[in-house]
Protein backbone atom coordinates (compact mmCIF):
# COMPACT_ATOMS: atom_id res chain seq x y z
CA UNK A 1 0.00 0.00 0.00
CA UNK A 2 1.34 3.23 -0.95
CA UNK A 3 2.39 6.07 1.89
CA UNK A 4 1.86 9.83 2.24
CA UNK A 5 3.96 11.60 4.85
CA UNK A 6 1.71 14.35 5.81
CA UNK A 7 3.17 17.55 8.45
CA UNK A 8 0.88 19.65 10.33
CA UNK A 9 1.92 23.14 10.82
CA UNK A 10 0.93 26.12 11.98
CA UNK A 11 1.28 28.45 14.88
CA UNK A 12 0.73 27.35 18.53
CA UNK A 13 -3.30 26.37 20.01
CA UNK A 14 -4.58 26.61 16.45
CA UNK A 15 -6.06 23.50 16.46
CA UNK A 16 -3.40 21.29 14.68
CA UNK A 17 -3.78 18.27 17.39
CA UNK A 18 -7.38 18.71 17.32
CA UNK A 19 -8.01 18.41 13.37
CA UNK A 20 -5.56 15.03 12.97
CA UNK A 21 -7.84 13.44 16.62
CA UNK A 22 -10.92 14.38 14.58
CA UNK A 23 -9.98 12.94 11.38
CA UNK A 24 -8.09 10.01 12.81
CA UNK A 25 -10.54 9.24 15.88
CA UNK A 26 -13.36 11.03 15.48
CA UNK A 27 -13.24 13.13 18.44
CA UNK A 28 -12.62 16.44 20.08
CA UNK A 29 -11.91 17.92 23.25
CA UNK A 30 -12.06 21.84 24.19
CA UNK A 31 -8.85 21.41 26.71
CA UNK A 32 -5.56 22.47 24.90
CA UNK A 33 -2.60 20.30 25.15
CA UNK A 34 1.06 21.68 23.92
CA UNK A 35 2.29 19.12 21.12
CA UNK A 36 6.38 18.39 21.80
CA UNK A 37 8.44 17.49 19.39
CA UNK A 38 6.09 15.32 17.05
CA UNK A 39 2.57 13.28 17.47
CA UNK A 40 3.05 10.55 14.84
CA UNK A 41 -0.82 9.26 13.65
CA UNK A 42 -1.73 6.73 10.70
CA UNK A 43 -5.10 6.77 8.38
CA UNK A 44 -5.78 4.64 5.22
CA UNK A 45 -7.48 6.88 3.09
CA UNK A 46 -8.61 6.36 -0.74
CA UNK A 47 -7.00 8.12 -3.63
CA UNK A 48 -9.55 7.83 -6.49
CA UNK A 49 -9.32 3.99 -6.13
CA UNK A 50 -6.33 3.61 -4.61
CA UNK A 51 -6.00 2.93 -0.79
CA UNK A 52 -3.07 5.27 0.63
CA UNK A 53 -1.79 5.71 4.14
CA UNK A 54 -1.51 8.97 5.93
CA UNK A 55 1.37 9.05 8.04
CA UNK A 56 0.55 12.09 9.78
CA UNK A 57 3.12 14.58 11.32
CA UNK A 58 1.85 16.64 13.84
CA UNK A 59 4.51 18.78 14.76
CA UNK A 60 4.78 21.36 17.51
CA UNK A 61 3.45 24.87 17.15
CA UNK A 62 5.62 27.65 16.27
CA UNK A 63 5.91 30.90 18.61
CA UNK A 64 8.80 32.43 20.32
CA UNK A 65 9.90 29.61 22.45
CA UNK A 66 9.49 26.51 19.89
CA UNK A 67 11.25 26.79 16.26
CA UNK A 68 9.54 24.36 14.03
CA UNK A 69 12.43 22.17 12.33
CA UNK A 70 12.37 22.16 9.07
CA UNK A 71 14.25 18.65 9.16
CA UNK A 72 10.52 17.19 10.15
CA UNK A 73 9.39 17.65 6.75
CA UNK A 74 11.58 15.59 5.10
CA UNK A 75 10.35 13.37 2.74
CA UNK A 76 6.85 14.69 3.56
CA UNK A 77 4.74 14.70 0.33
CA UNK A 78 2.50 17.66 1.09
CA UNK A 79 1.65 19.77 4.43
CA UNK A 80 -1.78 21.30 6.17
CA UNK A 81 -1.05 24.84 7.05
CA UNK A 82 -3.08 25.61 9.87
CA UNK A 83 -4.38 29.14 10.80
CA UNK A 84 -6.89 30.14 14.07
CA UNK A 85 -9.76 32.46 12.34
CA UNK A 86 -9.76 33.96 15.90
CA UNK A 87 -6.64 35.13 16.22
CA UNK A 88 -5.38 36.87 12.88
CA UNK A 89 -1.72 36.74 14.40
CA UNK A 90 -1.16 33.09 13.65
CA UNK A 91 -1.84 34.01 9.53
CA UNK A 92 1.33 35.74 9.17
CA UNK A 93 3.05 32.63 11.30
CA UNK A 94 1.70 30.27 8.48
CA UNK A 95 3.21 33.25 6.48
CA UNK A 96 6.57 33.22 7.55
CA UNK A 97 6.67 29.10 8.12
CA UNK A 98 5.92 28.73 4.34
CA UNK A 99 8.57 30.68 3.45
CA UNK A 100 10.62 29.09 5.27
CA UNK A 101 9.73 25.91 3.86
CA UNK A 102 9.98 27.04 0.51
CA UNK A 103 14.19 27.88 1.45
CA UNK A 104 14.88 24.75 3.46
CA UNK A 105 13.03 22.32 2.52
CA UNK A 106 11.48 23.22 -1.48
CA UNK A 107 7.90 23.76 -2.81
CA UNK A 108 5.38 21.36 -1.41
CA UNK A 109 1.32 21.27 -2.11
CA UNK A 110 -0.47 22.52 0.51
CA UNK A 111 -4.16 23.13 1.93
CA UNK A 112 -4.98 26.08 4.26
CA UNK A 113 -7.06 25.55 6.73
CA UNK A 114 -8.72 28.65 8.38
CA UNK A 115 -9.48 26.54 11.64
CA UNK A 116 -12.06 26.91 14.28
CA UNK A 117 -15.11 28.48 12.22
CA UNK A 118 -17.42 27.37 14.61
CA UNK A 119 -16.18 30.52 16.56
CA UNK A 120 -18.21 32.64 14.46
CA UNK A 121 -18.87 35.70 16.99
CA UNK A 122 -15.04 35.57 17.21
CA UNK A 123 -13.88 35.22 13.36
CA UNK A 124 -11.05 37.85 12.81
CA UNK A 125 -9.83 37.10 9.73
CA UNK A 126 -11.02 39.58 6.68
CA UNK A 127 -8.52 39.65 4.15
CA UNK A 128 -9.97 37.90 1.26
CA UNK A 129 -6.22 37.20 -0.58
CA UNK A 130 -5.25 36.06 2.91
CA UNK A 131 -1.66 37.60 2.63
CA UNK A 132 -0.75 36.02 -0.88
CA UNK A 133 -1.28 32.16 0.75
CA UNK A 134 -4.95 31.55 -0.94
CA UNK A 135 -3.59 31.85 -4.55
CA UNK A 136 -0.53 29.30 -3.41
CA UNK A 137 -2.70 26.82 -1.84
CA UNK A 138 -3.78 23.84 -3.33
CA UNK A 139 -7.23 24.66 -1.83
CA UNK A 140 -8.58 26.65 1.28
CA UNK A 141 -11.18 26.00 3.49
CA UNK A 142 -12.54 26.30 6.45
CA UNK A 143 -12.77 23.90 9.29
CA UNK A 144 -13.78 23.09 12.77
CA UNK A 145 -12.26 20.18 14.75
CA UNK A 146 -14.93 20.67 16.64
CA UNK A 147 -17.80 20.26 14.39
CA UNK A 148 -15.96 18.38 11.96
CA UNK A 149 -16.78 20.63 8.98
CA UNK A 150 -14.51 20.23 5.86
CA UNK A 151 -12.11 18.61 8.40
CA UNK A 152 -12.32 15.06 5.98
CA UNK A 153 -12.27 17.12 2.88
CA UNK A 154 -9.07 18.70 4.29
CA UNK A 155 -7.16 15.73 4.17
CA UNK A 156 -8.94 14.12 1.03
CA UNK A 157 -7.34 17.35 -0.43
CA UNK A 158 -4.06 17.09 0.47
CA UNK A 159 -3.95 13.64 -0.47
CA UNK A 160 -5.06 13.93 -4.19
CA UNK A 161 -2.67 17.03 -3.98
CA UNK A 162 -0.08 14.84 -3.15
CA UNK A 163 -0.43 11.84 -4.99
CA UNK A 164 -1.38 14.16 -7.80
CA UNK A 165 -5.04 13.43 -8.04
CA UNK A 166 -7.64 15.16 -9.57
CA UNK A 167 -8.27 19.42 -8.69
CA UNK A 168 -8.70 19.59 -4.97
CA UNK A 169 -12.71 21.20 -5.61
CA UNK A 170 -13.19 17.14 -5.81
CA UNK A 171 -12.81 17.16 -2.02
CA UNK A 172 -16.13 18.68 -1.78
CA UNK A 173 -15.48 21.69 0.31
CA UNK A 174 -15.95 24.87 0.38
CA UNK A 175 -13.74 27.66 1.59
CA UNK B 1 29.14 -8.52 22.08
CA UNK B 2 31.87 -7.99 24.37
CA UNK B 3 32.22 -7.16 28.14
CA UNK B 4 32.01 -3.18 27.41
CA UNK B 5 29.18 -3.41 25.28
CA UNK B 6 27.45 -6.46 27.58
CA UNK B 7 27.82 -4.26 29.78
CA UNK B 8 26.11 -0.74 28.80
CA UNK B 9 23.55 -3.29 27.67
CA UNK B 10 23.04 -4.17 31.05
CA UNK B 11 22.80 -0.72 32.50
CA UNK B 12 20.42 0.85 29.33
CA UNK B 13 18.40 -2.39 29.57
CA UNK B 14 17.69 -1.55 33.69
CA UNK B 15 16.64 1.73 32.41
CA UNK B 16 13.65 0.52 30.44
CA UNK B 17 15.10 1.45 27.01
CA UNK B 18 15.15 -0.57 24.10
CA UNK B 19 18.38 -0.79 22.33
CA UNK B 20 19.93 -1.72 19.31
CA UNK B 21 23.70 -2.16 17.73
CA UNK B 22 24.45 -1.14 14.15
CA UNK B 23 25.86 -4.13 12.57
CA UNK B 24 26.28 -4.41 8.48
CA UNK B 25 24.16 -1.96 7.68
CA UNK B 26 21.71 -3.25 9.94
CA UNK B 27 20.60 -3.12 13.73
CA UNK B 28 20.35 -5.87 16.56
CA UNK B 29 18.67 -5.86 19.28
CA UNK B 30 20.99 -5.79 22.69
CA UNK B 31 19.68 -6.97 25.86
CA UNK B 32 16.36 -7.91 25.90
CA UNK B 33 13.37 -5.63 24.30
CA UNK B 34 11.69 -3.69 27.26
CA UNK B 35 7.64 -4.95 27.88
CA UNK B 36 6.36 -1.47 26.41
CA UNK B 37 8.06 -2.10 23.17
CA UNK B 38 7.08 -4.73 22.73
CA UNK B 39 3.36 -3.47 21.26
CA UNK B 40 5.59 -1.87 18.48
CA UNK B 41 6.66 -5.04 17.42
CA UNK B 42 9.74 -5.24 19.04
CA UNK B 43 10.75 -8.80 20.83
CA UNK B 44 13.80 -10.73 21.52
CA UNK B 45 12.69 -13.58 18.70
CA UNK B 46 11.64 -10.88 16.26
CA UNK B 47 13.88 -9.34 13.39
CA UNK B 48 15.37 -5.69 14.45
CA UNK B 49 13.55 -3.23 12.22
CA UNK B 50 13.40 0.33 14.02
CA UNK B 51 11.86 1.57 10.37
CA UNK B 52 9.13 -0.59 10.37
CA UNK B 53 8.73 -0.40 14.55
CA UNK B 54 8.80 3.42 14.56
CA UNK B 55 8.09 5.88 12.06
CA UNK B 56 9.84 8.21 13.30
CA UNK B 57 13.13 6.23 13.15
CA UNK B 58 13.09 7.24 9.17
CA UNK B 59 13.66 10.38 10.29
CA UNK B 60 15.75 9.94 13.31
CA UNK B 61 18.29 7.50 11.64
CA UNK B 62 18.82 9.41 8.79
CA UNK B 63 20.17 11.85 11.25
CA UNK B 64 22.31 9.02 12.88
CA UNK B 65 23.74 7.69 9.98
CA UNK B 66 25.46 11.51 9.34
CA UNK B 67 26.41 11.98 13.20
CA UNK B 68 27.91 8.42 12.93
CA UNK B 69 29.86 8.94 9.76
CA UNK B 70 31.00 12.41 11.51
CA UNK B 71 31.65 11.80 15.07
CA UNK B 72 35.16 10.57 16.73
CA UNK B 73 35.46 8.81 19.84
CA UNK B 74 32.63 8.64 21.81
CA UNK B 75 29.79 10.53 21.24
CA UNK B 76 26.15 11.17 21.33
CA UNK B 77 22.54 12.69 19.78
CA UNK B 78 19.60 12.79 20.92
CA UNK B 79 16.44 13.35 19.31
CA UNK B 80 13.17 15.83 20.39
CA UNK B 81 10.59 14.18 21.88
CA UNK B 82 7.79 12.48 20.06
CA UNK B 83 4.80 10.69 19.72
CA UNK B 84 3.39 7.82 18.26
CA UNK B 85 0.76 5.10 18.43
CA UNK B 86 1.77 1.57 18.53
CA UNK B 87 0.33 -1.18 16.95
CA UNK B 88 -3.12 -1.39 18.75
CA UNK B 89 -3.16 2.36 18.94
CA UNK B 90 -2.25 3.34 22.22
CA UNK B 91 -0.20 6.76 22.04
CA UNK B 92 3.30 6.43 23.17
CA UNK B 93 5.29 9.30 24.38
CA UNK B 94 9.21 8.57 22.78
CA UNK B 95 12.61 9.86 22.84
CA UNK B 96 15.41 8.09 21.41
CA UNK B 97 19.12 8.83 21.14
CA UNK B 98 22.19 7.60 19.05
CA UNK B 99 25.51 6.76 20.47
CA UNK B 100 28.96 6.34 19.12
CA UNK B 101 30.97 4.54 22.21
CA UNK B 102 34.93 3.32 22.33
CA UNK B 103 34.67 -0.44 22.78
CA UNK B 104 38.33 0.00 24.39
CA UNK B 105 40.76 2.32 25.48
CA UNK B 106 42.99 2.29 22.66
CA UNK B 107 43.19 4.43 19.20
CA UNK B 108 42.44 1.03 16.98
CA UNK B 109 39.95 -0.34 19.32
CA UNK B 110 36.41 -0.84 17.36
CA UNK B 111 33.81 1.69 18.26
CA UNK B 112 30.28 0.31 19.28
CA UNK B 113 27.11 2.40 16.95
CA UNK B 114 23.99 2.15 19.52
CA UNK B 115 20.50 3.13 19.09
CA UNK B 116 18.60 3.51 22.49
CA UNK B 117 15.09 4.90 22.58
CA UNK B 118 12.96 5.46 25.58
CA UNK B 119 9.43 4.52 25.93
CA UNK B 120 8.26 6.17 29.40
CA UNK B 121 8.43 9.76 28.47
CA UNK B 122 8.53 10.87 31.61
CA UNK B 123 11.19 13.43 30.83
CA UNK B 124 9.35 15.93 28.86
CA UNK B 125 6.02 16.20 31.05
CA UNK B 126 8.05 19.32 33.08
CA UNK B 127 8.86 20.51 29.34
CA UNK B 128 5.37 20.27 28.60
CA UNK B 129 3.65 21.86 31.61
CA UNK B 130 5.91 24.60 31.46
CA UNK B 131 5.75 25.58 27.77
CA UNK B 132 1.93 24.79 28.24
CA UNK B 133 1.56 27.06 31.28
CA UNK B 134 3.39 29.63 29.22
CA UNK B 135 1.30 29.08 26.51
CA UNK B 136 -2.00 29.72 28.12
CA UNK B 137 -0.88 32.88 29.61
CA UNK B 138 -0.17 33.83 26.06
CA UNK B 139 -3.33 33.04 24.85
CA UNK B 140 -5.52 34.34 27.92
CA UNK B 141 -3.30 37.71 27.08
CA UNK B 142 -4.82 37.78 23.19
CA UNK B 143 -7.89 36.70 24.20
CA UNK B 144 -8.21 39.84 25.95
CA UNK B 145 -6.98 41.87 24.09
CA UNK B 146 -8.87 40.52 21.09
CA UNK B 147 -12.17 41.07 22.98
CA UNK B 148 -11.32 44.61 23.83
CA UNK B 149 -10.42 45.16 20.13
CA UNK B 150 -14.17 43.66 19.41
CA UNK B 151 -15.35 45.93 22.33
CA UNK B 152 -13.95 48.88 21.06
CA UNK B 153 -14.52 48.02 17.13
CA UNK B 154 -18.25 47.62 17.55
CA UNK B 155 -18.07 51.38 19.71
CA UNK B 156 -16.13 53.22 16.96
CA UNK B 157 -18.54 51.63 15.02
CA UNK B 158 -21.46 53.00 16.91
CA UNK B 159 -20.20 56.61 17.32
CA UNK B 160 -19.59 56.64 13.81
CA UNK B 161 -22.93 55.63 13.17
CA UNK B 162 -24.40 58.11 15.64
CA UNK B 163 -22.74 60.69 14.51
CA UNK B 164 -24.03 60.20 11.28
CA UNK B 165 -27.40 60.25 12.16
CA UNK B 166 -26.87 63.00 14.15
CA UNK B 167 -25.30 64.91 11.30
CA UNK B 168 -27.86 63.83 9.35
CA UNK B 169 -30.89 65.11 12.06
CA UNK B 170 -29.19 68.59 12.25
CA UNK B 171 -28.59 69.19 8.46
CA UNK B 172 -32.75 68.19 8.34
CA UNK B 173 -33.74 70.64 10.96
CA UNK B 174 -31.69 72.81 9.48
CA UNK B 175 -33.37 72.63 6.18
CA UNK B 176 -36.37 72.46 7.70
CA UNK B 177 -35.31 75.88 10.22
CA UNK B 178 -34.72 77.39 6.68
CA UNK B 179 -37.87 76.59 5.49
CA UNK B 180 -39.98 77.57 8.14
CA UNK B 181 -38.29 80.71 7.78
CA UNK B 182 -38.98 81.53 4.17
CA UNK B 183 -42.59 79.89 4.33
CA UNK B 184 -43.36 82.81 7.48
CA UNK B 185 -41.54 85.57 4.95
CA UNK B 186 -43.68 84.23 2.12
CA UNK B 187 -46.98 84.90 4.65
CA UNK B 188 -45.84 88.72 6.19
CA UNK B 189 -45.29 89.23 2.24
CA UNK B 190 -48.76 88.41 1.45
CA UNK B 191 -50.35 90.23 4.27
CA UNK B 192 -47.96 93.24 3.43
CA UNK B 193 -49.26 93.02 0.31
CA UNK B 194 -52.79 93.15 0.88
CA UNK B 195 -52.23 95.72 3.51
CA UNK B 196 -50.57 97.61 1.17
CA UNK B 197 -52.86 97.50 -2.11
CA UNK B 198 -55.72 96.48 -0.55
CA UNK B 199 -56.39 98.33 2.98
CA UNK B 200 -53.72 101.25 1.91
CA UNK B 201 -55.57 101.92 -1.24
CA UNK B 202 -59.43 101.84 0.67
CA UNK B 203 -57.87 104.18 3.13
CA UNK B 204 -56.14 106.13 0.32
CA UNK B 205 -59.49 106.70 -1.32
CA UNK B 206 -61.36 107.49 1.67
CA UNK B 207 -59.04 109.93 2.51
CA UNK B 208 -59.63 111.64 -0.81
CA UNK B 209 -63.23 111.26 -0.43
CA UNK B 210 -63.18 112.42 2.96
CA UNK B 211 -60.95 115.76 1.59
CA UNK B 212 -63.49 116.34 -0.99
CA UNK B 213 -66.31 116.05 1.47
CA UNK B 214 -64.45 118.86 3.81
CA UNK B 215 -63.79 121.09 1.05
CA UNK B 216 -67.68 120.82 -0.21
CA UNK B 217 -68.95 121.32 3.11
CA UNK B 218 -70.66 125.12 4.00
CA UNK B 219 -71.40 124.02 7.91
CA UNK B 220 -68.05 124.75 9.87
CA UNK B 221 -69.08 122.09 12.40
CA UNK B 222 -69.16 119.74 10.15
CA UNK B 223 -65.73 120.57 8.42
CA UNK B 224 -64.06 120.52 11.53
CA UNK B 225 -65.78 117.12 12.09
CA UNK B 226 -64.24 115.96 9.05
CA UNK B 227 -60.93 117.26 9.81
CA UNK B 228 -60.81 115.23 12.40
CA UNK B 229 -61.71 112.30 10.58
CA UNK B 230 -59.06 113.04 7.95
CA UNK B 231 -56.48 113.18 11.10
CA UNK B 232 -57.57 109.75 12.15
CA UNK B 233 -57.25 108.57 8.31
CA UNK B 234 -53.81 109.83 8.25
CA UNK B 235 -52.61 107.93 11.28
CA UNK B 236 -54.22 104.52 9.89
CA UNK B 237 -52.19 105.33 6.71
CA UNK B 238 -49.15 105.70 8.67
CA UNK B 239 -49.68 102.50 11.04
CA UNK B 240 -50.75 100.61 7.54
CA UNK B 241 -47.19 101.49 5.96
CA UNK B 242 -45.22 100.95 9.06
CA UNK B 243 -47.50 97.42 9.56
CA UNK B 244 -46.26 96.71 6.15
CA UNK B 245 -42.40 97.42 6.51
CA UNK B 246 -42.33 95.70 9.52
CA UNK B 247 -43.93 92.53 8.06
CA UNK B 248 -42.38 92.52 4.90
CA UNK B 249 -41.05 95.92 3.01
CA UNK B 250 -42.77 95.63 -0.61
CA UNK B 251 -39.50 97.53 -1.44
CA UNK B 252 -37.18 94.56 -0.95
CA UNK B 253 -39.10 92.67 -3.39
CA UNK B 254 -38.77 95.63 -6.05
CA UNK B 255 -35.63 97.55 -5.09
CA UNK B 256 -33.81 94.59 -3.41
CA UNK B 257 -31.66 94.32 0.15
CA UNK B 258 -29.44 97.48 -0.58
CA UNK B 259 -32.24 99.95 -0.53
CA UNK B 260 -34.66 97.99 1.77
CA UNK B 261 -31.43 98.01 4.52
CA UNK B 262 -31.04 101.81 3.76
CA UNK B 263 -34.36 102.50 4.21
CA UNK B 264 -34.21 100.52 7.29
CA UNK B 265 -31.57 102.64 8.53
CA UNK B 266 -33.48 106.09 8.04
CA UNK B 267 -36.74 104.54 9.40
CA UNK B 268 -34.15 103.50 12.86
CA UNK B 269 -32.82 106.78 12.88
CA UNK B 270 -35.77 108.49 12.98
CA UNK B 271 -37.35 106.18 16.19
CA UNK B 272 -34.16 106.52 18.06
CA UNK B 273 -32.46 110.18 17.68
CA UNK B 274 -29.95 109.29 20.31
CA UNK B 275 -28.28 106.90 18.25
CA UNK B 276 -25.85 108.00 15.45
CA UNK B 277 -27.26 105.29 12.62
CA UNK B 278 -25.17 105.37 9.07
CA UNK B 279 -25.29 102.72 5.89
CA UNK B 280 -22.46 102.17 3.63
CA UNK B 281 -22.36 100.22 1.08
CA UNK B 282 -19.60 100.16 -1.91
CA UNK B 283 -21.82 100.36 -4.57
CA UNK B 284 -20.82 97.61 -6.46
CA UNK B 285 -23.84 94.81 -7.75
CA UNK B 286 -24.62 91.80 -5.76
CA UNK B 287 -26.56 88.68 -7.31
CA UNK B 288 -27.92 86.82 -5.24
CA UNK B 289 -31.80 84.79 -5.24
CA UNK B 290 -34.90 86.83 -3.23
CA UNK B 291 -35.02 84.24 -0.57
CA UNK B 292 -31.18 84.54 0.35
CA UNK B 293 -31.97 88.70 0.22
CA UNK B 294 -34.64 87.82 2.81
CA UNK B 295 -32.97 86.15 5.06
CA UNK B 296 -29.96 88.50 4.88
CA UNK B 297 -32.96 91.63 5.74
CA UNK B 298 -34.51 89.08 8.49
CA UNK B 299 -30.68 88.91 10.03
CA UNK B 300 -29.57 92.16 9.81
CA UNK B 301 -33.01 93.41 11.71
CA UNK B 302 -32.48 90.96 14.11
CA UNK B 303 -28.78 92.39 14.47
CA UNK B 304 -30.20 96.07 14.89
CA UNK B 305 -32.92 95.07 17.52
CA UNK B 306 -30.51 93.37 19.71
CA UNK B 307 -28.48 96.14 19.05
CA UNK B 308 -30.84 98.35 20.35
CA UNK B 309 -31.73 96.69 22.89
CA UNK B 310 -28.59 95.23 24.94
CA UNK B 311 -25.84 97.08 23.33
CA UNK B 312 -26.19 101.00 24.94
CA UNK B 313 -24.86 102.01 21.76
CA UNK B 314 -24.80 105.68 20.74
CA UNK B 315 -23.49 104.84 16.87
CA UNK B 316 -24.62 102.02 14.89
CA UNK B 317 -23.28 100.72 11.77
CA UNK B 318 -24.65 98.84 8.72
CA UNK B 319 -22.40 98.08 5.84
CA UNK B 320 -22.68 95.68 2.92
CA UNK B 321 -20.13 94.93 0.41
CA UNK B 322 -19.19 92.86 -2.85
CA UNK B 323 -15.35 90.19 -1.85
CA UNK B 324 -14.68 87.92 -4.86
CA UNK B 325 -17.54 85.57 -4.86
CA UNK B 326 -19.42 86.89 -1.58
CA UNK B 327 -21.27 89.57 -0.23
CA UNK B 328 -20.39 90.86 3.54
CA UNK B 329 -22.30 92.18 5.59
CA UNK B 330 -21.35 93.88 9.13
CA UNK B 331 -23.71 95.44 12.00
CA UNK B 332 -21.74 97.12 14.16
CA UNK B 333 -22.03 99.41 17.41
CA UNK B 334 -19.64 101.27 20.33
CA UNK B 335 -22.09 99.42 23.36
CA UNK B 336 -20.98 97.82 26.19
CA UNK B 337 -20.26 94.15 24.10
CA UNK B 338 -20.39 90.87 25.93
CA UNK B 339 -18.15 87.92 26.42
CA UNK B 340 -17.37 86.04 22.92
CA UNK B 341 -17.78 82.46 25.16
CA UNK B 342 -21.67 82.73 25.31
CA UNK B 343 -21.64 81.78 21.96
CA UNK B 344 -20.12 78.89 22.07
CA UNK B 345 -22.26 77.72 25.35
CA UNK B 346 -25.35 79.91 24.94
CA UNK B 347 -27.66 79.58 28.11
CA UNK B 348 -31.47 79.92 28.19
CA UNK B 349 -31.83 83.57 29.41
CA UNK B 350 -28.09 84.68 29.56
CA UNK B 351 -28.18 85.54 25.38
CA UNK B 352 -26.14 84.00 22.67
CA UNK B 353 -29.12 81.89 20.46
CA UNK B 354 -30.46 84.51 18.77
CA UNK B 355 -26.73 84.65 17.03
CA UNK B 356 -26.53 80.98 17.46
CA UNK B 357 -29.75 81.00 14.84
CA UNK B 358 -28.07 83.19 12.71
CA UNK B 359 -25.07 81.02 12.54
CA UNK B 360 -27.18 78.04 11.52
CA UNK B 361 -29.27 79.85 8.22
CA UNK B 362 -25.72 80.86 7.72
CA UNK B 363 -24.88 77.47 7.31
CA UNK B 364 -27.33 76.54 5.51
CA UNK B 365 -26.97 79.29 2.87
CA UNK B 366 -23.52 78.08 2.74
CA UNK B 367 -22.12 81.17 4.51
CA UNK B 368 -20.82 82.09 7.86
CA UNK B 369 -21.05 84.26 10.73
CA UNK B 370 -18.09 85.70 12.78
CA UNK B 371 -18.41 87.86 15.68
CA UNK B 372 -15.71 90.38 17.42
CA UNK B 373 -16.80 91.63 20.86
CA UNK B 374 -15.68 92.08 24.12
CA UNK B 375 -17.12 93.70 27.21
CA UNK B 376 -17.01 97.08 26.99
CA UNK B 377 -15.65 97.36 23.45
CA UNK B 378 -18.84 96.91 21.03
CA UNK B 379 -19.84 94.51 18.76
CA UNK B 380 -19.13 93.90 15.05
CA UNK B 381 -21.13 91.11 13.68
CA UNK B 382 -20.27 90.09 10.19
CA UNK B 383 -22.13 87.92 7.90
CA UNK B 384 -20.98 85.91 4.76
CA UNK B 385 -23.14 84.70 2.16
CA UNK B 386 -22.06 83.34 -1.50
CA UNK B 387 -23.48 85.48 -4.44
CA UNK B 388 -24.89 83.57 -7.53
Amino acid sequence: MKQAKICMLGAFCVGKTSLVARFVKSVFSDKYHSTIGVKIDKKVVSVGDAPVTLVLWDLEGEDDLVRVQMSYLRGAAGYLLVVDGTRPETLETAVLLRRRIETEVGVLPFVLLLNKCDLTDLWALDDPGLLGLRDAAATTLKTSAKTGQNVEEAFAALASAAMGGPAPDAAGGKP
Amino acid sequence: MNDDTSLIADVLGAMGLLVAKRVDGGFRWIGTPPPWSEDFGCAASEPCDLISSFAFMALFLHDAEAFWAEAEGAATISSAPWSEPDRVGVDHQLEAVAMRLPTGSGADDEAVEVVAVAGAGADFVQTQSILQAARERRLAVDRELAVQRQVEQQLRLRVEQRTVELARTNEQLRTLAAQVGLAEQRERHRLAVGLHDHVGQLLAAAKLQAAAERAAAADPAQRERLGALLEVMDKAIDATRTLTFELSPPMLYELGLVATLASLVEQIARQHASIACIFCDDGEPKEMSQDVEVVLFQVARELINNALKHAAATRLVVETRAEPGVLVMAVTDDGVGFDERVLHEPVVGAGGFGLCTVRERMDHLGGRLEVDTRPGAGTTVRVQVPME
